[in-house]
């Protein structure tokens, strides 16, 4: 052999291991081709080429591979719950991850299934009506159902699918593509909206009423006060005006707590700590329960103040308490724990409350629990649960309307058999608590100053009129602001103090105090009513010159307010 | 670039190129070239430029060519080429410039009709035969 064809046999040999390698898999393999470019060279060329058209291959592949596993990814970790079915039997082929996850199940465990089962019983019928008249090539949106969950509960869902016709992969058998939206959150806050719309609704109409039930029990118990003074003590008469009074005082209860319910209520919010509240609500509760229930408490180290009526704070634990008592006949334990949180979006249903630190203060019995439709009904004014005369159903809503009003959440969670636990979020306060004063109540006194009585209801502006004189004032009344002006300019110097209700047709009392006092700054104001929220801050109970007395209110609250006005400013 | 003949004509480091007085673009690579991406990107702007934004006929003579990267080849059948180019004629000599020119026109498959020649008579023939026949 000469030298010449040894040299080319040793390239063909070349040539042919790099063909190997290539076949091996190994497709970054190359050989250098010579300047000869003889038809070996051409071999290793062409065998170059191909294994970087291989190589492109490869890599081409992976990318679509990695795009499939993307695919596959997004479909199983989709929002959405997707399953395809036969579309005869109804029998799930395959379904995402989402789908088992939120039934609390394995995909094997789906698979196989006719898809009928994962409805809740009473959607079975329905959805199978629904799936069966889905037509090839048109997609059909279902109704809302449930579907039932491994562990117990369901899962609310939208759902839309679409029928494939067979082809030669299926065995020409026909498919159904089913997918479903989970709306259970959703619809668990609209329901929350709508209970909130109609607890709104209830309050605007529970405070129109207590309004004008006050107007009638001031005059009640005002024309029961001046009648008592006319008659002898123990005399049958004088009887039967303490069973008015008693009545009134009755009625007077039941518009306070619709009044609290509707937010409405009279109170003095100021900086309070809930732990000295808890703390002395808890010895209240013990005598209120009894002792076949444990009562506890905790509170951390910290003060936890809030902006709220520390009284109204203690009305929500006492009527909490005596609902737990109500739901634990046997005994049980009750337990009251503060704590502050600043992370609300751990709860959707806060999510509605401005950013901030909250005090969280959680309720807990357990008691005989609630049902659903007894949960989701249970802060409505009047429904109760109680035997007649053993409640009047305005305890929860009263807490509801106190909290609110102090711009806090409350929430109750409970099933029945399982106990009870209320969870209320209120605001915390920047500054230190006030100190807790208590205030002494001041003998009812009289006058001889000039006061002009502002009231458009004619039988509360009488017995207000009356009651005044009777205790030696001069008075003048005027049944709106504008004629109240008018008279004022004709007592002059003398007005002594004005008593005007809050809310009249025409001009008001905030602005019949407005105009008095630009022309007399100073004018004493003592303001009746039975709403708080049309106190502006500037004009609150608190400022010197102006005082506030709700409605129904008695002779002596009157004449002992007006005095202490009428004495502030003579000091 | 300069000027030679009326024409403009690029010199690169791979190859010449220049339009000739009847529109077909020429492209002559130099002896030994082993062309990769950055070398086809030049080639291919050179092209472009002579075919001043008309589709033309093209000519390449590539029998000194050594080999071309897969991607290089990519090069030649991209968009601005495809639309500079109505037909390319391959002139090839040794074997593995014929394996190479197959290559493109078999396995890169450009938009544009492609066709080998040992002959640049031939080639020069075939380009004016039908020079803005559909592709």
């Amino acid at each position: 052999m000469s030298r010449g064809e040894r040299g080319f046999e040793q390239r063909l040999e070349a040539a042919s291991d790099l063909a190997l390698q290539i076949a091996s898999g190994d497709l970054d393999a190359r050989l250098a081709v010579s300047p000869r470019g003889d038809a070996v060279d051409a071999v290793i060329s062409a065998l170059n080429m191909l294994a970087e058209e291989l190589a492109n291959e490869r890599k081409s592949r992976q990318r679509a591979e990695e795009r499939l596993q993307d695919e596959i990814d997004a479909y199983e970790n989709a929002p959405a719950l997707f399953c395809s079915l036969d579309g005869e039997s109804l029998v799930v082929e395959n379904c995402n991850a989402t789908l088992a996850h939120a039934l609390g199940l394995g995909k094997t465990e789906i698979l196989g299934r006719s898809i009928l089962e994962l409805y809740a019983p009473e959607c079975r019928d329905a959805a199978e009506r629904w799936l069966r008249g889905v037509r090839p090539g048109a997609a059909a949106d279902g109704a809302e159902a449930y579907l039932s969950r491994a562990l117990g509960g369901a899962v609310t869902v939208s759902a839309g699918a679409s029928r494939l016709e067979g082809s030669v992969s299926s065995g020409g058998r026909e498919r159904l593509r089913v997918v479903f939206r989970d709306v259970t959150t959703e619809r668990h806050l609209e329901g929350q909206l709508v209970q909130a719309q109609k607890l709104e609704a209830i309050g605007r109409l529970s405070s129109g009423v207590a309004h004008d039930f006050n107007n009638i029990l001031s005059v009640v118990t005002g024309a029961a006060a001046l009648l008592s003074d006319l008659l002898a003590a123990n005399s049958l008469e004088s009887e039967d005006i303490q069973l008015i009074e008693q009545a009134v005082a009755r009625g007077a209860s039941l518009t306070h707590d619709l009044l609290a319910f509707s937010r409405r209520q009279v109170g003095k919010p100021v900086s309070t700590d809930v732990r000295h509240v808890i703390g002395e609500a808890q010895r209240m509760v013990e005598r209120l329960v009894g002792e076949h229930i444990q009562v506890s408490s905790e509170f951390p180290n910290e003060p936890v103040n809030v902006l709220i009526d520390a009284s109204q704070l203690s009305q929500v634990l006492i009527n909490l308490a005596i609902n737990a008592r109500d739901a634990m006949s046997g005994g049980g334990r009750l337990k009251m724990v503060v704590s502050t949180v600043s992370d609300l979006a751990l709860d959707a249903e806060l999510l509605d409350l401005p950013v901030g630190s909250y005090a969280k203060l959680r309720v807990t019995d357990t008691g005989a629990g609630m049902s659903e439709e007894v949960r989701a009904r249970a802060f409505e004014p009047f429904f109760t649960t109680k035997g007649t005369g053993k409640g009047t159903g305005l305890g929860l809503s009263v807490c509801y309307g106190i909290i609110r009003q102090a711009g806090g959440r409350i929430m109750l969670y409970s099933e029945a058999g399982s106990g009870t636990t209320v969870d209320m979020y209120l605001p915390l306060a920047s500054g230190a608590a006030a100190p807790r004063v208590l205030s002494a109540s001041a003998p009812p006194a009289g006058g001889r100053e000039t006061i002009l009585v502002v009231e458009d209801d004619a039988s509360v502006r009488t017995v207000t009129r009356r009651v005044l004189e009777r205790a030696g004032y001069r008075v003048v009344v005027a049944s709106d602001g504008v004629e109240a002006l008018r008279v004022a300019e004709g007592i002059g110097a003398e007005l002594g103090a004005v008593v005007s209700d809050v809310t009249m047709p025409g001009m008001g009392g905030f602005e019949l105090a407005a105009e008095l006092r630009r022309k007399r700054p100073g004018t004493r104001m003592l303001y009746l009513s039975g709403y708080v929220e049309n106190l502006a801050p500037s004009r609150g109970p608190n400022e010197p010159g102006i005082d506030y007395l709700g409605k129904p209110f008695t002779a002596s609250a009157l004449l002992g307010r007006l005095r202490r006005l009428l004495d502030q400013r003579a000091a | 670039m300069q000027e030679g003949k009326g024409n403009p004509r690029d010199h690169t480091a791979y190859a010449d190129v220049y339009a000739e007085p009847d529109g077909t673009v020429m492209m002559r690579y130099h002896t030994g070239v082993a062309l990769n991406h950055a070398g086809a990107v030049l080639v291919a702007a050179a092209h472009v430029r002579a075919a001043a934004g008309q589709p033309r006929p093209i000519l390449v003579d590539m029998r000194g060519v050594v080999s071309v990267a897969r991607d290089a080849r990519g090069v030649a059948a991209g968009a601005d080429v495809v639309a500079a180019t109505s037909r390319m004629a391959l002139l090839v000599g040794n074997p593995v410039t014929r394996v190479i020119g197959n290559f493109f026109s078999r396995v890169t498959t450009p938009g544009y009709p492609t066709r080998l020649f040992t002959s640049e008579a031939e080639a020069r023939v075939w380009l004016k035969e039908a020079p803005h026949e559909p592709r």
